[in-house]
């Protein structure tokens, strides 16, 4: 117990000593969840990053199966988190769809990524 | 290497140089030459040439810092916009850059800076003010140390916010003033020290006998300066010692740091050797002029290392900083604090060590009061001795991953597919539930490790991958490496976490017990009619009641469930049911809890299934069709509970009970994000 304490103590200084570490926005998480089933078109996707972006150059796409852009073209950056970025999305028909996000950080970093959801009755 | 990139590299290395010019510059001219000049006498016309060469110099750094600065915006514009260079050019672009993001509100203001500068650097090249105290001489000084410190604000420090974004932007601003005030200023003394020795005019000798010890009292200032914030700016930018010795990141950095302490010998031996001969009255005219030469090699030599450490800067503003790297670690060994699990014979010689080394200190301290240096050096053999005594036992053994973090999040989805991998590869040495009483345990001529054993991860998750890729160097374990991908190891790692843990969670009762840090494995859901969720998108927000159920056994409790539900939602309790086997029920078959019913997820059953283990014979530990999980705010499990064998959660009354006692807690923090992004 005692020891197990000292490990959690140990683990937790580490943590804590690293947490301001930043400079390149990179994909924190998004819901729906990176590569995760969904039921339903959801009617937004949000993708929330480790740094705040610059709302002027970062953006989000939906491509299906067949490389067309199916989303609604609204991506925002949200005004009040600087770091999570948002689109919305028609009533999608079931299948795969592709996110593909490019995203530039306050400090000037371009970085890119995608990711895929599946999207169930 | 991309030639955008170096491009870059070369236009901000550029840059930086420029304004580090017009600053030092500005700065010599006022701390060095000024009053190097008026204490000098008999030499009014070399002061008029070096104030001439000095009012050239920034002139010509200001014209840099502009010419650098478009570039510099004409890059980014096309590095943002994801355009090729003659595409950026674009004016909608460019507007878009300046009006729009942080890089060009910053970049405005200081070409705003530039804007001004220009008139009075006009005025002090023309009328030449350089060497007076002079108003526009001082308002050129104010303005070009505004327009190098504003360089901090677009980059890596200038994001972060609060009182650490502050530090950091603080130490930033006061680095690149420290390295403009020395490196900066480097030309100037070059072209003095070389007119000096060159030039048979006397004058040019004393300015510089006069110029000298206040470039290095300048230079002292400035280094200190420098080794403080860089320190701090390190802190933030890299974080630890693994990331400063095993990335790119920090070796440019440490290559920096390197470069800096030569310049800082160079300027060490100007100061305590050369300098005296120049200044002494004894000293004959010969080796006079022979320092006045050594001088000028030497800062000749610190301007080339200054541009070499620019074009470091240049490149690592480029980089990804440290801490999003995996860090390689070089060497075999590591210091650990191992000394927590020492064995009696290592706290005995721990023991004797400290008391060496105490014995060894005093003689030290002995030796030196007493002036008697054989004391001091038996002292500090002593100390050596105790020290050499005492580090193998800190020491433990490294590999090149050690401090590799996992890029897999701890999720039912990596714990499920470890447990595959497990049970394809390690189960049968380790054993079904990780014991180390696998099936063929008994043919190894070592014993499997018991991987429910809390020490396991006391080594780190980095050396964990590097046993599993390679092999322990014993060849007790074999490498996997071969076998099983990078993904599958962290997989497996992954699962071994939630194997330890469940150690602790298949103890745990109806009853919320004190805090374990036993954490609930995340997983998406998506209940009826709600867009899918996740339990870390729960946490601070909702303790969450996850159900595990088989119908039609658990059909009544569920019910009594939903009934339930608006209270305990009143109470900030979600409650989340997933089917262990099979699709959802029909409408009709559980329309009175279909509200609670997720959406079928084999991979949450799959990893919970470790934390759903109840005693059983032989060995065998059976699943409970039904048990229940309650998931505090920060996201740990606290209590589990399965029907029919103690009355538990029953009753609503009773599981409030449960809440009520979670809810009296004081706030903890969710655990770290650890994984690498």
């Amino acid at each position: 117990m005692k020891r197990t304490a000292l490990a959690f103590l140990a683990a937790a200084a580490l943590a804590s000593s690293a947490v301001n570490v930043r400079a390149h926005a990179f994909l924190d998480h998004a819901l729906p969840a990176v590569g995760s089933t969904v039921h339903g078109s959801p009617p937004e996707l949000r993708l929330w990053f480790t740094q705040a972006l610059e709302p002027a150059f970062s953006s989000v796409k939906v491509v299906d199966a067949s490389g067309k852009q199916v989303d609604k073209g609204d991506s925002t950056v949200d005004a009040q988190d600087r770091e999570l970025l948002k689109l919305s999305l028609p009533a999608l028909a079931p299948g795969d769809y592709k996110v593909m996000w490019r995203v530039t950080s306050v400090d000037t970093h371009t970085t890119t990524g995608s990711f895929t959801i599946h999207i169930v009755p | 290497m991309d030639p955008l990139l170096l491009l870059s590299g070369l236009v901000r290395t550029g840059h930086y140089a420029s304004v580090l010019l017009l600053f030092g510059s500005l700065v010599f001219a006022r701390t060095v030459a000024r009053p190097a000049v008026a204490a000098a006498a008999r030499a009014t016309a070399e002061g008029g040439r070096l104030r001439g060469f000095l009012a050239h110099v920034v002139a010509a750094a200001l014209g840099a810092t502009v010419l650098t600065a478009l570039l510099w915006l004409w890059l980014l514009a096309a590095s943002m916009s994801g355009r090729p260079l003659g595409a950026a050019l674009e004016p909608r672009i460019l507007a878009l850059v300046l009006s729009a993001t942080k890089f060009g509100h910053v970049w405005l203001m200081r070409m705003a800076l530039a804007a001004c500068l220009v008139p009075t650097v006009t005025i002090l090249w023309r009328r030449g003010g350089m060497l007076e105290a002079s108003s526009p001489a001082t308002l050129a000084l104010a303005l070009a140390a505004l327009l190098l410190a504003a360089t901090g604000w677009a980059g890596h420090a200038g994001d972060e916010s609060g009182a650490d974004g502050d530090i950091h932007l603080g130490a930033d601003m006061l680095h690149l003033l420290a390295a403009g005030a020395w490196i900066g200023a480097l030309p100037g003394l070059v072209f003095l020290l070389t007119r000096a020795s060159d030039e048979a005019a006397r004058g040019w000798f004393r300015i510089a006998q006069a110029a000298t010890p206040r470039f290095s009292a300048l230079g002292l200032v400035s280094v200190a300066t420098l080794l403080a914030s860089g320190l701090v700016n390190s802190w933030f930018l890299v974080g630890s010692i693994p990331a400063l010795v095993g990335t790119v990141y920090g070796r440019i950095l440490l290559g920096k740091l390197a470069l800096l302490l030569v310049m800082v010998a160079f300027a060490a031996f100007n100061r305590w050797h050369l300098m005296k001969h120049l200044a002494a009255e004894a000293v004959p005219r010969r080796a006079k002029e022979a320092a006045l030469h050594a001088l000028r090699r030497n800062a000749f030599i610190e301007t080339l290392i200054g541009i070499t450490i620019l074009a470091l800067v240049g490149t690592l503003v480029g980089t990804v900083p440290a801490a999003h790297q995996q860090p390689d670690w070089p060497f075999p060994y590591r210091l650990a604090a191992s000394a927590f699990g020492l064995s009696s014979r290592g706290e005995a010689i721990l023991v004797l060590a400290a008391l060496l080394a105490l014995a060894g200190a005093a003689g030290v301290l002995i030796g030196l009061i007493s002036r008697i240096w054989w004391r001091t050096a038996a002292g500090f053999l002593v100390l050596v001795a105790a020290l050499a005594m005492a580090l193998p036992d800190f020491l433990v053994a490294a590999y090149p991953t050690s401090y590799y973090r996992s890029p897999v999040p701890y999720d039912a989805g990596a714990i499920a597919r470890g447990l595959a991998v497990y049970q394809g590869n390690c189960a049968a040495c380790h054993g079904p539930y990780g014991y180390g009483d696998g099936p063929v345990a008994d043919t190894r001529s070592v014993k499997p490790s018991d991987l429910t054993d809390a020490h396991l991860f006391h080594v780190g998750v980095g050396t964990l991958f590097w046993w599993i890729g390679s092999g322990s160097a014993d060849g007790a374990m074999p490498p996997f490496a071969q076998s099983l991908g990078e993904r599958e190891r962290w997989d497996v790692i992954a699962f071994l976490r939630a194997q330890a843990d469940a150690e602790a969670a298949n103890g745990m009762t109806a009853e919320v017990e004190p805090f374990r840090p036993v954490q609930a494995p995340d997983f998406t859901f998506q209940l009826p009619g709600h867009e899918q969720q996740t339990l870390a998108s729960a946490r601070g927000k909702a303790l969450v009641l996850m159900v595990l159920y088989t119908l039609p056994e658990s059909a009544p409790r569920l019910a009594a469930l939903a009934a339930a539900a608006p209270a305990y939602a009143r109470e900030g309790v979600e409650i989340v049911a997933l089917p262990i086997e099979g699709a959802l029920p029909s409408q009709a078959a559980a329309a009175s809890f279909s509200a609670l019913l997720a959406e079928p997820n084999p991979d949450v059953v799959a990893a919970y299934s470790l934390f759903r283990r109840v005693p059983g014979p032989e060995g065998v530990l059976p699943l409970p069709a039904h048990m229940e999980f309650l998931i505090d705010r920060a996201g740990y499990l606290r209590a589990r509970w399965i029907p029919g064998r103690e009355t538990g959660w029953g009753s609503v009354a009773a599981l409030a009970r449960e809440i009520a006692a979670l809810d009296r807690e004081p706030e903890r923090p969710p655990p770290a994000a650890e994984h690498a992004h």
